[in-house]
C-alpha cells in the first residue's frame, strides 16, 4: 500500500515536472521578447502555483492568499525596491491603470500593472493545466498550442525555437503518453504497479526517442515562403493595415507622424483659470522627414523648486500681476502642463521638486529623484503679449546676429524636397518683417485648398517626406501636419522655429472651469521673432489665432510701458507690463469655442455618414423583428387593453378578434359565413368558443333588436381565442 | 320553444318511415311552413310517395294522390260539377287537388292543359270550376314528382311554371347502411301505418303564421338579392332567378330558421337553401350544357364567390 502511494506520488510528480518544462518553454520567449526581466521570480511563481495544488494541510483559500502575497511582494520587489515609501506610488499606479484598460489607453498602463496581469495569467494557466492533468487526463490542446506558439514566434520574431520545438515535442509526447497510461489504469480498473508502469513507459520512451532521433536526422526543407522575420516588420505591417485605429491623445513618441485618429472624449485635465488657453507640454526641434525626435544621449535639466520662477524660454508678461491656474490631472502624466507665461508652480508637497528638460522644455515633477505624477497643482502665470510695433520692425538681418545655439532650430533633413522651400519663398516674397513672413506662412493653409481631417490621413511612404506629402499631395491633415509644415517652412526661410505639443482650449463646463480631453491634444508652432523672442503660431485650420498682439502702432507711440528685462537674457521676449491685460473679450472666447464645436461637429458628421445607415438598418431590422413577432405580443396587448376596458362593444371585440386571428392566417373568406368561419377556427383551436362567440355576434349583426348579451358571458370564449392565437 | 318541438316531432315522424333522408324531410317541412310547393325530381322507387304520405300523416292532413297520365283532364284534377236531380242544382265534386297534401306524381306526363290547371291551383290555392272559385282548404301543399330519366312522351314543364315551386328536391338513393335498414323495416309491418299525427292542422296554420314573424335583416335581404342578381349575370345563365325567386328564398329561409329554432335568418340559411330555391329557376345557355354544368353547380359557385355581408357598414 505504502509502495503504491509512493508510486502514485512519483508519477504525479513526473507529470508536473514535465508540465513545468512545457510551461518553461512558453515563458522563455515571452520574457525574452518583451524584455520583462526577473525571470527567476516568474519561474518561482510558476513552481509555487504548481506545488500549491498539492498542499492540502490548510484550506485552499490559504493557497490563494499565499500566491497573492507572493505576487504583491514580487511587484514590491521589482517596482518598489522593497522601499516602503514607494508603496503609495505603486498603489496609485495600479489603480490608475484600471480605467486605462477599459478605455483602451494601453500606453497609459503602468508596467507594474502589466506585471500583475502577467502573474494572474500564470496563476490561471497553472490552474487550467492542473485541471487537464488530474481530471481530464489530456494535454493535447496545450501541447498543440505550445507548438503553434513556438512556431509562430520562430517565424515572426527573432526568437529561435529550433531547440525548443524538439524539446516541447519530446516532453509533450511523453506527457501525453503518461496521461494515457493513467487513463488506461483508471478505465480498466487496473491496480498500478511499478512493473506495469515500466512495461508501458519504456516502450513509450523508446518510441519517442527513436522517432525524435530519426526526425532530427532527416533532412529538412527550407521554408517555401520568406516571411518578414523581425517583429518590427510585422508591427509595421499591422500599422499600415490598421491605420485608422489610432486614438487622439498626448503621446511622447512623435517619430512617425501620420495616420488617422479616432475621437477620444476621455477627460484628461480639469483646469481652473480666468481664461481658456493653450497648455504647453513640450517642444521638439529635430525633424527627420517622418516626424519629430529628441536629441540622442543624456537629457540635461535645470532643477527648480516650487515658488521659484520656472526657467523657460518664454517669460511671463509680468511678475506682479499674475493669474492663477489650477490643474487637476486624470491621467498618469509625469509632467506639468504650462500656460503661456508660466511664472511659478505653487507648493504641492514639501518633498517635491521640479526640473525642466532643456531640449524640450518639459517640466517634470520629482520626488526623491523619481519622476512622479502630480494629481493636482496650481501655477501662477502672466500671458505674454507682443507689441505690433516691435513685430513690424523685426528684420531678417537681426536673425543673422543670433547666437549659434539657435542653429538647431534651423535644422532641415537632407532629403527635404526642394519644392518645400520654393513654395515658401513664394509665400513670403512680398513680406518684409520676420513676423509678417511667419504670419504669411501661418495663414497660407487657410486659403489654398487645405482641409482639416483626422480621417484618411496616410503615413508618408518610405521615400516621402511628411511635410512634402501634406503640402503637395494630400493637403488633408490635422494639427501635426499643419504645425510640422509651418515649422519646416519657417526654417527654409532661416527663421528659427520649433514644434510644440500640448493641449488646445478645453470645454468650458462652468465659469472659469475647463475640461481638457484627449480630443484637445494638439500641436502648434513657436517661431523666434527678433525683438520679442519665441512666439507661438497656430497654422491649423479651424483653430483660432493666439490673441497676443497689441496694436500700438496707431495711438500708443510713447514707450511708456516699462519693460522688465532684469531677469530676461538678451534674447528673451520683451514682456510688456500692461495693466489692462485682463483682456480676452468674451466674444472672442465664444467664437473659439464655436470653432471647436464646429470642428467636432464636422467630425461627428463624418462618422455619422455610416452611423446613420447603420441605425436605419438596425431600425428596419428591429421593426421587422417586431412585425414578425407580432403574433406573440399583439394578442397580449389586446388582452391587456380589454382587461382595463369597462364597456366592450361586441362589434369591436369581434373585429379585434378577427384581426388577431388573421395573425395566424385565419381569415374569413369572401363567400364564408360567420358560422362557417367559426367552425374553421374551432377546428384549428379545438373547443367551440368561436362558434359560441359567433352565435352572439351573428345575433348582433342579423337581428340587432334582440337583447345584447353581457360581455362577461363572452369574455371567456374571447380570451380563450386570443390566447389560442398566442399559442 | 314549443314550435320547435312540434316541428322536430314532424321530422322525427317522417324519419321513422324515411331512413337517411332527413334533409329532404326538413326541406319538405320548410316548404310546407312557407306555404310553398315542392318539385321532387328523382327516379321511381326511392320513396317519394312515402315521404309525402308520412308528412301528411304527421300533420293529420288529408292526403291525395294524382297519378298524371297523358289522358288526364283538368277536371280530373280540380273536380267537376255534377247536376243533382234532387236539388236541381249543379253540385261540385272536388277533385284530388282539393286535399291538404297532394302528391302529383309524374307531373310531366300529362298534357300542358292539365299541368296548367294544377299549377294555377297551386299558385292561387283556389280552383275555378264552371266560373265558380272554390278555395282549397288550408294548409295546402303539393309535392310534384318528375322522372328525369324517361323523357319519351313527356311534356316538360315550362320554366315559367317551374317558378311556382318553392323548392326543387332530389331524393337520391339511400346509402348502404340506410338501405339495409330499409330492408329490415320492410320485413315487419309497414311503419307508415303506425304513424300518428303530431301536429294538428290548426297548429300547422299557426306555425305558418309564425314563419312570417321571423326577422330577416336588411343585411340578409341584401345578400339574397345579391345572390339573385349574380344568377342573372352569370355567363352560363340565360335567364336568372326572378324577384319571385328572391321572395321564395327569403320565405324558405324564414321557415328554415323557424325549424332550426332561431328568430332571425342568417346567411348560413340562405347559403343552404339557395341551390334548392334557385336551381330550377335558371335557364342555362347551351354552352353550360356542353360543359356539363348543372344549375346546382352554378348556384353553388355563386354562393361560394359572393361576399357574405357581415357588418352593418356593408349594408347598402
Amino acid at each position: 500500500m505504502n509502495q503504491s502511494k509512493a508510486l502514485q506520488w512519483t508519477s504525479v510528480t513526473i507529470l508536473y515536472v514535465l508540465m513545468f518544462l512545457l510551461m518553461y518553454e512558453w515563458l522563455v520567449p515571452i520574457v525574452d521578447l518583451t524584455g520583462t526581466g526577473h525571470f527567476g521570480l516568474i519561474l518561482f511563481f510558476v513552481i509555487l502555483c504548481l506545488v500549491t495544488n498539492f498542499i492540502t494541510f490548510w484550506p485552499s483559500f490559504c493557497n490563494a492568499i499565499l500566491k497573492a502575497a507572493v505576487v504583491f511582494y514580487s511587484l514590491f520587489y521589482i517596482y518598489g525596491n522593497l522601499d516602503a515609501a514607494a508603496i503609495p506610488n505603486l498603489v496609485s499606479e495600479l489603480v490608475m491603470s484600471v480605467p486605462a484598460i477599459f478605455t483602451g489607453d494601453f500606453a497609459n498602463i503602468a508596467d507594474s500593472f502589466k506585471m500583475l496581469i502577467f502573474f494572474a495569467l500564470i496563476w490561471m494557466t497553472v490552474y487550467l493545466v492542473h485541471h487537464w492533468l488530474t481530471i481530464k487526463h489530456t494535454i493535447f490542446l496545450f501541447l498543440f498550442l505550445t507548438v503553434f506558439f513556438l512556431a509562430a514566434l520562430d517565424t515572426f520574431t527573432e526568437y529561435n525555437a529550433n531547440g525548443a520545438i524538439v524539446r516541447v515535442l519530446c516532453i509533450g509526447l511523453f506527457l501525453a503518453g503518461m496521461l494515457f497510461i493513467e487513463k488506461v489504469f483508471i478505465q480498466h480498473h487496473m491496480y498500478p504497479t511499478l512493473l506495469r508502469y515500466l512495461k508501458l513507459i519504456l516502450p513509450l520512451l523508446l518510441m519517442i526517442g527513436v522517432s525524435a532521433a530519426f526526425a532530427y536526422a532527416m533532412p529538412k526543407k527550407e521554408p517555401l515562403v520568406d516571411l518578414p522575420k523581425p517583429i518590427e516588420k510585422l508591427d509595421e505591417l499591422i500599422k499600415s493595415w490598421m491605420t485608422p485605429t489610432g486614438k487622439v491623445g498626448y503621446v511622447e513618441d512623435d517619430s512617425k507622424l501620420g495616420g488617422s485618429f479616432e475621437e477620444d472624449h476621455t477627460k484628461v485635465f480639469q483646469v481652473e483659470a480666468n481664461k481658456n488657453q493653450y497648455l504647453r507640454v513640450d517642444t521638439k526641434y529635430i525633424y527627420t522627414g517622418k516626424g519629430w525626435e529628441r536629441k540622442a544621449g543624456d537629457v540635461y535639466v535645470t532643477s527648480f523648486d516650487y515658488d521659484k520662477q520656472v526657467p523657460l524660454s518664454i517669460k511671463p508678461h509680468s511678475k506682479k500681476n499674475t493669474s492663477q491656474m489650477s490643474v487637476q490631472s486624470f491621467k498618469q502624466y509625469q509632467f506639468v502642463v504650462q500656460p503661456y507665461g508660466l511664472y511659478t508652480i505653487d507648493k504641492t508637497d514639501s518633498n517635491n521638486r521640479f526640473y525642466v528638460e532643456l531640449d524640450t522644455e518639459k517640466i517634470r515633477p520629482t520626488k526623491n529623484e523619481q519622476k512622479i505624477t502630480l494629481k493636482k497643482y496650481t501655477m501662477s502665470y502672466s500671458s505674454p503679449t507682443y507689441k505690433k510695433s516691435v513685430l513690424d520692425h523685426s528684420k531678417m538681418t537681426d536673425l543673422e546676429k543670433l547666437d549659434s545655439a539657435y542653429d538647431k532650430y534651423l535644422q532641415l533633413p537632407d532629403a527635404l524636397p526642394q519644392r518645400v522651400g520654393k513654395l515658401t519663398d513664394k509665400i513670403v516674397e512680398d513680406e518684409k518683417s520676420v513676423y509678417d513672413k511667419a504670419n504669411a506662412i501661418e495663414s497660407y493653409f487657410r486659403v489654398n485648398g487645405y482641409s482639416y481631417s483626422r480621417k484618411n490621413v496616410p503615413y508618408p511612404s518610405k521615400e516621402q517626406d511628411y511635410v512634402d506629402q501634406f503640402l503637395f499631395d494630400t493637403k488633408v491633415g490635422y494639427c501635426d501636419n499643419f504645425s510640422t509644415a509651418m515649422v519646416i517652412m519657417l526654417r527654409t526661410q532661416g527663421i528659427p522655429a520649433r514644434w510644440v505639443k500640448g493641449f488646445s482650449n478645453g470645454d468650458e463646463v462652468s465659469k472659469n472651469k475647463f475640461t481638457v480631453t484627449n480630443n484637445n491634444a494638439h500641436s502648434w508652432v513657436e517661431a523666434y521673432i527678433p525683438g520679442v523672442g519665441w512666439m507661438q503660431f497656430e497654422p491649423t485650420i479651424g483653430f483660432n489665432d493666439f490673441n497676443q498682439i497689441i496694436d500700438d502702432t496707431k495711438k500708443d507711440n510713447s514707450p511708456s510701458n516699462q519693460t522688465d528685462t532684469s531677469t530676461a537674457p538678451k534674447d528673451e521676449p520683451v514682456a510688456e507690463q500692461q495693466p489692462k491685460k485682463e483682456q480676452q473679450p468674451n466674444v472672442k472666447e465664444k467664437k473659439e469655442q464655436q470653432n471647436q464645436a464646429n470642428e467636432a461637429g464636422s467630425n461627428t458628421s463624418s462618422s455619422n455618414k455610416w452611423l446613420l445607415p447603420v441605425i436605419c438598418i438596425a431600425l428596419v431590422l428591429l421593426a421587422y423583428i417586431v412585425w414578425r413577432s407580432r403574433r406573440k405580443w399583439l394578442p397580449r396587448l389586446m388582452l391587456l387593453r380589454y382587461r382595463s376596458k369597462k364597456s366592450v362593444s361586441i362589434e369591436q371585440a369581434y373585429n379585434d378578434l378577427l384581426r388577431m386571428l388573421a395573425l395566424v392566417n385565419l381569415k374569413k373568406r369572401q363567400g364564408e359565413t360567420l358560422q362557417q368561419f367559426a367552425k374553421r377556427v374551432d377546428g384549428q383551436f379545438g373547443e367551440q368558443h368561436m362558434q359560441r362567440f359567433t352565435e352572439q355576434y351573428e345575433r348582433h349583426v342579423y337581428d340587432p333588436d334582440t337583447n345584447f348579451v353581457a360581455w362577461d358571458e363572452l369574455k371567456e370564449s374571447w380570451q380563450y381565442l386570443i390566447n389560442s392565437v398566442i399559442g | 320553444m314549443d314550435t320547435q318541438v312540434k316541428l322536430r316531432a314532424i321530422i322525427e315522424n317522417i324519419e321513422k318511415v324515411m331512413i337517411g333522408k332527413k334533409h329532404v324531410a326538413e326541406l319538405s317541412v320548410v316548404a310546407l311552413l312557407a306555404q310553398g310547393h315542392v318539385l321532387l325530381e328523382d327516379v321511381p322507387g326511392v320513396g317519394k310517395t312515402m315521404m309525402v304520405r308520412s308528412l301528411a300523416k304527421s300533420i293529420g292532413a288529408s292526403f291525395k294522390r294524382i297519378q298524371f297520365t297523358p289522358d288526364l283532364l283538368p277536371s280530373d284534377v280540380l273536380g267537376v260539377s255534377i247536376y243533382n236531380p234532387k236539388t236541381l242544382e249543379f253540385e261540385f265534386r272536388p277533385g284530388p287537388l282539393m286535399g291538404n297534401i297532394v302528391l302529383a306524381d309524374e307531373i310531366n306526363r300529362t298534357s300542358p292543359k292539365t299541368q296548367a290547371a294544377l299549377l294555377e291551383g297551386m299558385e292561387e290555392a283556389a280552383v275555378t270550376v264552371d266560373g265558380e272559385t272554390i278555395e282549397i282548404p288550408k294548409p295546402f301543399f303539393v309535392m310534384a314528382t318528375q322522372n328525369p330519366i324517361e323523357y319519351e312522351g313527356t311534356y316538360p314543364l315550362p320554366e315559367a311554371q317551374l317558378d311556382r315551386f318553392l323548392l326543387k328536391l332530389k331524393m337520391g338513393y339511400p346509402d348502404i347502411l340506410d338501405e339495409i335498414e330499409v330492408l329490415r323495416r320492410a320485413e315487419s309491418k309497414k311503419p307508415i301505418d303506425t304513424l300518428e299525427a303530431v301536429v294538428s292542422l290548426e297548429e300547422l296554420l299557426l306555425l305558418q303564421q309564425a314563419v312570417k314573424d321571423i326577422h330577416v335583416d336588411d343585411l340578409v335581404k341584401q345578400y339574397i338579392v345579391t345572390l339573385a342578381q349574380a344568377t342573372r349575370q352569370h355567363p352560363y345563365v340565360y335567364l336568372g332567378a326572378s324577384p319571385r325567386g328572391s321572395i321564395a328564398l327569403m320565405k324558405a329561409a324564414q321557415a328554415y330558421t323557424l325549424l332550426k329554432g332561431r328568430t332571425f335568418v342568417t346567411p348560413d340559411d340562405i347559403q343552404y337553401l339557395a341551390p334548392f330555391v334557385f336551381s330550377h329557376r335558371l335557364i342555362l345557355k347551351p354552352e353550360a350544357r356542353y360543359d356539363q354544368v348543372t344549375p346546382e353547380e352554378i348556384v353553388g359557385r355563386i354562393v361560394m364567390e359572393t361576399a357574405v355581408p357581415t357588418r352593418k357598414s356593408e349594408a347598402l
